[in-house]
């Protein structure tokens, strides 16, 4: 009983393992994205 | 109408049958019940009939229109494709909540008048309480109890309101309310903790993850579409609703995307679709309610496959956290399948249910100009695929391979599925028949080109981000963790008042006590020699008097006094320190020292009585 | 465990694959969104590829929301209220 307790306790993580160069894809899309959402909206003005 | 009977009544009075039956027998009164009910349903005809006198009033069990007809074929069909689901469920309780449960909602649906309206209301926050504590665990017992005190919360509100109506208008029948005094927001409040309205949400994922695999299924469908249902006739177009919708879309997939539990995940999402149908309530065009009725019968489909999905993988592998689950697909190929056709029709994606549902809704706060309500559905969409349409699946069934390795569910579960995702998709490829029984004529046509581009476009890059979010490491790693919501409020509420009562109100009650039980105590002993004390001060104060005369006056007279009155007055102290009221050295007092006493008393009395009282 | 069959995603090639084919689709979209008439509700869910941008920048938007922010706020030991 104990024993689960201290299981319930812990804060069990799982990460997940980066592909490396991902994050770099990740932030130029992301900048793409904004970039063009925010034109669309200056241009719909 | 002479050859129906009122569902509600079909399916409680039919519940208290299920006890007596074993085995295969029970099983088919479980599946033939809600058939029954469907073919009494279709000889439903649309009217006000079943109508009950009671005191001046009129109880009415069957206002039929295409509105509440529409929740009731929904909540029989899913009644039968639930007890499908739980046919192995031994405990003929749990069939037993399950079956008073959806004909309580069955009841509300149907209900004409305020006040059968108020019982089925408070049968089906009670059944409802039972299904969740059938998980029997510590955790389902508590949160049981919550969910009940927040629902009896609810149906208190919504009484009392009712009672107010009434008041005011004279009238018990339920019908168009629209938000106008304080009796329609009190039942607007009673509906809006049903309908899991933001802030009075958080009874929701607190207590449906805590039932057993198959409760919750039942669970997910009834509270919060009749409530649905409610709203939809008592406020439609109240302008409120709108917000209150569009607020329960968004802020629930924050939370999905944290959560560890995935049918809590669930639970999160089951608001952010209620918020749908609440949005497409307050807009209140006939295309927007049409979308809320359609969206509600869609939504009880696949909210129940996945929740089918999530309990079977439960129900075999006895987890249900993301982080000990993962690599299931193996094992588990047809459950899968399942929760992914859930999981696309949730998502909206085209030929499934949600799509041809949630864009009407959308469509109309698009059509009515609603810009920023609009981006909240559009960006809720996006994040409901997000969450219950990768996540769920992809964290149970794909995702690292947490080496669990199991059989499919038995036949009985795997056939409830199926049949749920079979609908999923017939709705979505045949939106016809659904149209038909919506309450307004539909003109609207879900698949053009640019929709069914557009949708795909909004769900390929949530994908997207999703997928990019994975492979860079950035998506938030699984915790075993609680995450607090507005429940925080009243778990520490209560903690806080328990902890009030137990320590300030609790010495206050033993200050009190421990006061009283001594002024007993004193007063008893004073009672039984009342002259006691009396004496000890006057000796006392003889005693003080001789002792100031003989330091004054010198004289031997004096002093032997002092020693007499010293040794008398010490004697009485010490009886009354022993406890001992009559001991052999005591002086007796013959009664009538006592009696003249109370005759003093008496005169004092019968003189204040006479001469100042009466006059 | 050694016998056990391989799974689809078991082979690296596969997930590849399905990747590609997840990729290809994606322009596949952007591309048929320019031949697509579109009826727009407002001035600026007209422009090609409005919701693909949208959603993706949402749905990070979403993530890191729920991550760096809400997380922080609510996340508690999984017996805070035991």
């Amino acid at each position: 009983m104990k024993e689960m307790h201290k299981e319930k306790g812990d804060l069990q993580e799982l990460k997940h393992d980066p592909v490396p160069g991902y994050r770099t894809v990740l932030l130029i899309a992301l900048l793409i994205g904004t970039a063009y959402l925010a034109f669309i909206f200056f241009a719909a003005q | 109408m002479i050859n129906a009977i009122p569902p509600a009544i079909l399916f409680i009075l039919g519940a208290f049958f299920i006890p007596f039956l074993r085995g295969k027998l029970r099983s088919a009164y479980l599946l033939i019940l809600p058939v029954i009910a469907f073919l009494n349903i279709l000889n439903m005809r649309e009217g006000v009939y079943w109508t009950v006198g009671f005191l001046d009033y009129t109880i009415t069990f069957g206002k039929v229109d295409k509105l509440s007809l529409a929740f009731g074929y929904i909540f029989i069909i899913v009644a039968f494709i639930a007890n499908l689901y739980a046919l192995r469920v031994k405990e003929a309780g749990q069939h037993m909540s399950a079956c008073i449960y959806a004909g309580s909602a069955l009841g509300i649906t149907f209900a004409g008048d305020l006040l059968s309206l108020f019982i089925f209301w408070e049968c089906m926050a009670v059944s409802a309480a039972f299904l969740i504590w059938y998980g029997k665990t510590k955790d389902s017992r508590a949160a049981g109890f919550r969910y009940l005190l927040v629902h009896l919360f609810g149906g208190l509100c919504l009484l009392i309101g009712a009672v107010l109506h009434v008041y005011e208008t004279g009238s018990i029948e339920f019908g168009y309310l629209g938000l106008t005094g304080l009796a329609s927001y009190l039942i607007f409040t009673g509906f809006g903790i049903n309908a899991a309205f933001p802030v009075l949400h958080a009874w929701l994922p607190d207590a449906y993850p805590e039932s057993t695999f198959s409760g919750t299924v039942f669970l997910s469908a009834y509270t919060t579409k009749s409530a649905v249902y409610v709203l939809a006739r008592a406020f439609p177009g109240t302008e409120i609703l709108v917000w209150i919708g569009a607020a329960m879309t968004a802020f629930p997939i924050f939370y999905a995307v944290i959560e560890n539990n995935l049918r809590r995940v669930l639970s999160y999402s089951l608001i952010n679709q209620v918020g749908f149908m609440v949005t497409g309530i307050g807009i209140g065009t006939a295309l927007s309610l049409n979308g809320t009725v359609a969206h509600a019968f869609c939504h009880i489909l696949y909210k129940a496959l996945l929740f089918m999905s999530m309990g079977a993988v439960l129900h075999q592998t006895g987890k249900i956290n993301a982080t000990d689950l993962g690599g299931l697909y193996k094992t588990m190929p047809l459950t899968t399948i399942f929760c992914i056709v859930g999981a696309a029709s949730i998502s909206g994606f085209p030929l499934t249910s949600g799509f041809v549902s949630k864009s009407m809704i959308v469509s109309a706060s698009g059509y009515g100009g609603l810009y920023i309500i609009w981006f909240l559905l559009i960006f809720a969409s996006a994040g409901v695929f997000h969450h219950s349409g990768i996540k769920i699946p992809f964290f149970a069934f794909f995702s690292h391979d947490s080496g669990i390795r199991t059989k499919e569910p038995p036949l009985n579960m795997l056939l409830a599925m199926g049949i749920a995702a079979f609908l999923c998709i017939f709705i979505g490829v045949f939106p016809g028949p659904l149209y038909s029984i919506l309450p307004y004529p539909v003109d609207y046509v879900p698949y053009t080109g640019a929709h069914v581009i557009d949708q795909l476009q909004l769900l390929f890059f949530s994908a997207l981000a999703f997928t990019l979010l994975m492979l860079s490491g950035v998506y938030p790693a699984e915790i075993r963790a609680v995450n607090l919501d507005t429940d925080w409020f009243y778990r520490k509420f209560g903690k806080a008042f328990m902890w009030f009562c137990n320590v300030p109100l609790t010495g206050l009650r033993l200050g009190v006590q421990n006061f009283s039980a001594g002024a007993i105590k004193s007063l008893t002993k004073f009672g039984a020699d009342p002259l006691l004390i009396p004496e000890i001060i006057t000796r006392y104060t003889v005693l003080n008097i001789y002792q100031i005369l003989a330091a004054i006056f010198p004289s031997q007279r004096f002093k032997d006094k002092c020693a007499e009155f010293e040794f008398k007055a010490g004697r009485m102290l010490k009886i009354t320190q022993s406890g001992r009221v009559y001991g052999t050295d005591l002086p007796r007092r013959p009664i009538g020292l006592g009696v003249l006493l109370s005759f003093i008393f008496l005169f004092i009395y019968a003189f204040v009585y006479l001469v100042f009282i009466k006059r | 465990m050694n016998k056990e069959k391989e799974h689809f995603f078991d082979k690296p090639g596969n997930f590849k694959k399905f990747l590609g084919g997840f990729y290809i689709s994606l322009i596949l979209l952007i591309v048929i969104d320019f031949f697509v008439h579109k009826h727009p509700y407002f001035a600026w869910d007209g422009y090609p590829s409005f919701y693909a941008a949208f959603g993706f920048v949402a749905c990070v938007g979403l993530v890191l929301g729920a991550k760096y922010i809400l997380r922080i706020i609510v996340k508690r030991r999984e017996d805070y209220y035991d």
